[in-house]
């Protein structure tokens, strides 16, 4: 008895509209990126969901969990990139809200 | 060992198609090597080029013997691939060369900026050759990393920073909405491989591979700056540091174009319509912006934007005629090799003017150039025209395929509106070449002009090849 | 339809009842008696000194982003050494051993950089 693939399709979906909802209305930049990673890992469950939902016993379909080791990796590269743009921007600025952003114009 | 099995995977197709790439990567572990040791940073230049030169000669090789596809179908390096490799190649060349000066000797970090720049074009590569939206994936991070960290490159100053965080919040995002769109499809259908889905959505998609496939679209569109995912593009082609503008500009679009057309027999066959739609809105969004702008980089942002427009066109044509044709293919290759020669040499040009310590923000500062500089006004005026499609040059061949294409697709009103479109776009260059040649020097002294022959070079070359373009197409379409 | 989660929910019960008993049997049991040091934010058993919102030096920051980096580049070598019989059982065990060891050399490039760049020297 395991848990049926829909819900993990369901979990991920809820993850995302989080993450995506969190992007959009969050003005730290610490937590926007956090956000972003949820984002990611609502892709990488899904994968794995998908793969369960594909596989049979014998034959098991790993384009989904190898593409998710891969999500993993530029994860971490992403936010080792996104943090030290943030410290950058912490520098100049003394904030890491978006509020920082001066709008750019001429 | 079992050498049958080694045989399918890796063979002497496979070390053709995947020889560019390796050269480049190769060349990428030397110039790390080579910051070791503080004697052998005089190397980058002698690595940068070479394996930029290598990866080319490879190209030209896969021109010659074209490879299907390889590596279990997961890469491909068909013609229009290795063309593909050749522009990004050359985008890449000509923001290293104008990066060179660029930044003042003093500045830290350079190894970093060349070892940057040299991974993008890997990333393009594998972006335009990938059957496998693992591999698209990958290309897709090895591109936009390094951009978002050569973006910030100038940390010292405050819009710098700022273009590079405001690229990597936007970009990032995007790639989230991609693996989202990409895990749903897979959940859906239960394959990755771009041969197997195109065959999968020609008996329908399920609504979950539909809903995926949106956000797939969405993401490139966003790459694409294609309206309403281009508000990016002005504040951070405005920020980033110059010689970054031009890879951006260039090299990110032919990519994500490149990908886009091969995935059209993915969408709905009645999607046409809204991307001709989006790519009508999109060239107005461009144009109607870079009407009001008096910075020059920004307005050659917004004409960026109208060019994504007019190459979105292509994308519904292709969509509206069912199969990737060969001449929509020639167009979008036409089109960005002439886009790289242009926008390349006019983003060259401001590099190379601030470089030499003018500073070339707004439209004003370029009044009386055509005293002070003749060749150089001369050459900015070339590319104004090429990208205003103006006979004669590239851009208007390149206009004139693409709008052939849009008609052969029987998508007739949207062609007229881009034709229309591209007019109203005349007017903002007239502006800028008024301003080179009709208006009085400001009493502003020019600093005297550095000796630049590795600059003067690529300009030559890329006003070289937008003329040739426009009088002789027929050396370039004879690749195609 | 929601069976398969009742080891979940008998777990969390399990985890709450053992806190909550916990507390409510060393209340019952235990003496009470109020010192002030008791009220105190707990340091190890040494007094507390200063504020708690220091700040750290930015160079945690790259020791700990390096490690995520090279830590996260294992995850292909868990990869590798799950699938090294089957490869072995197909016969391609020295080939895709070969691959690893290009994988692994890429990466001493990388961390031989970081230490030349010295990222990895911590007082400067």
């Amino acid at each position: 008895m395991s848990v049926p693939t829909e819900h993990l399709l369901a979990l991920a979906a809820i993850l995302f509209a989080i993450g995506v909802a969190g992007f959009f209305t969050r003005r730290n930049l610490i937590v926007v990126l956090m956000s972003i990673e949820l984002m990611l890992n609502a892709a990488n469950l899904t994968f794995v969901a998908g793969s369960r939902l594909h596989s049979s016993t014998g034959a098991v379909q790993v384009d989904g969990p190898i593409f998710v080791i891969f999500i993993i990796a530029v994860a971490a590269v992403e936010a080792a990139v996104g943090l030290a743009l943030v410290i950058a921007l912490y520098r100049q600025k003394q904030t890491v809200s978006l509020d920082a952003f001066a709008r750019l114009e001429d | 060992m079992n050498p049958d099995l080694i045989a399918q995977y890796f063979n002497a197709e496979c070390a053709a198609a995947l020889a560019p790439l390796v050269t480049l990567a190769g060349g990428l572990l030397l110039l790390i090597v080579a910051e070791w040791f503080e004697p052998m940073n005089r190397l980058r230049p002698l690595l940068f080029v070479g394996s930029i030169l290598g990866a080319a000669w490879a190209e030209v090789a896969l021109l010659n013997a074209p490879v299907a596809a390889v590596l279990g179908g997961t890469y491909s390096a068909d013609k229009a691939s290795a063309l593909w490799g050749l522009v990004f190649l050359a985008s890449t060349l000509i923001a290293w060369v104008h990066a060179r000066s660029y930044y003042r000797k003093s500045r830290p970090f350079l190894g970093e900026h060349d070892m940057l720049l040299l991974t993008a074009p890997i990333g393009m590569m594998m972006m335009a050759g990938a059957l496998d939206l693992t591999v698209f994936f990958i290309g897709l991070e090895l591109l936009s990393i390094p951009l978002y960290c050569l973006a910030s490159f100038r940390r010292d100053r405050s819009e710098s920073v700022e273009a590079g965080l405001k690229y990597f919040v936007l970009g990032a995002f995007s790639v989230g909405l991609f693996l989202y769109g990409a895990s749903l499809i897979y959940a859906a259908t239960g394959t990755l491989s771009l041969t197997a889905l195109t065959a999968a959505a020609a008996t329908g998609f399920s609504p979950m591979a539909q809903v995926g496939m949106a956000f797939v679209l969405g993401s490139l569109l966003f790459k694409l700056s294609v309206w309403p995912f281009h508000l990016w593009v002005p504040d951070v082609y405005q920020g980033a540091p110059t010689p970054v503008t031009i890879l951006m500009a260039t090299g990110t679009k032919a990519a994500a174009l490149a990908f886009t057309l091969r995935i059209t027999g993915l969408l709905p066959e009645s999607s046409a319509g809204l991307i001709a739609l989006l790519a009508v809105l999109t060239m107005a969004a461009g144009n109607l912006g870079a009407l009001v702008q008096s910075n020059l980089k920004r307005l050659l942002a917004y004409s960026g934007v109208a060019h994504a427009g007019t190459l979105l066109l292509l994308v519904a044509a292709q969509r509206a005629s069912g199969e990737l044709s060969y001449e929509a293919t020639s167009a979008a290759l036409f089109y960005m090799a002439a886009y790289v020669a242009t926008a390349g040499g006019a983003f060259g040009l401001l590099a190379w003017l601030e470089a030499d310590g003018e500073h070339f923000t707004q439209i004003e500062s370029l009044k009386g150039l055509g005293r002070r500089r003749p060749a150089m006004a001369a050459a900015m005026t070339l590319f104004l025209l090429s990208l205003g499609g103006i006979p004669a040059t590239g851009g208007f061949l390149a206009k004139w395929m693409v709008f052939s294409v849009t008609l052969d697709a029987h998508l007739t009103g949207y062609a007229i509106a881009g034709v229309l479109m591209s007019v109203i776009a005349l007017a903002y260059y007239l502006r800028v070449i008024a301003a080179m040649y009709m208006e009085p020097a400001s009493d502003q002294v020019a600093p005297p002009m550095a000796k630049r022959t590795d600059a003067m070079l690529a300009t030559a070359f890329c006003a070289a090849a937008v003329l040739v373009m426009g009088v002789l197409p027929s050396v370039f379409l004879g690749l195609i | 339809m929601l069976e398969p989660y009742l080891p979940i929910l008998l777990l969390v019960g399990i985890t709450a009842a053992f806190g909550v008993v916990n507390v409510i049997v060393s209340d019952l049991l235990g003496g009470h008696r109020a010192v002030v040091s008791k009220g105190d934010s707990y340091e190890c058993g040494m007094a507390p000194e200063g504020s708690a919102r220091l700040r750290l030096s930015i160079h945690f920051y790259l020791v700990a982003v390096l490690f995520i980096l090279f830590d996260v580049e294992s995850v292909f070598l868990v990869l590798w050494a799950v699938a090294a019989k089957s490869f072995t059982a197909a016969g391609v065990g020295a080939l895709v051993f070969a691959e690893i060891l290009v994988f692994v050399g890429l990466l001493l490039a990388a961390l031989v950089y970081v230490w030349r760049k010295g990222g990895l020297q911590w007082d400067r």
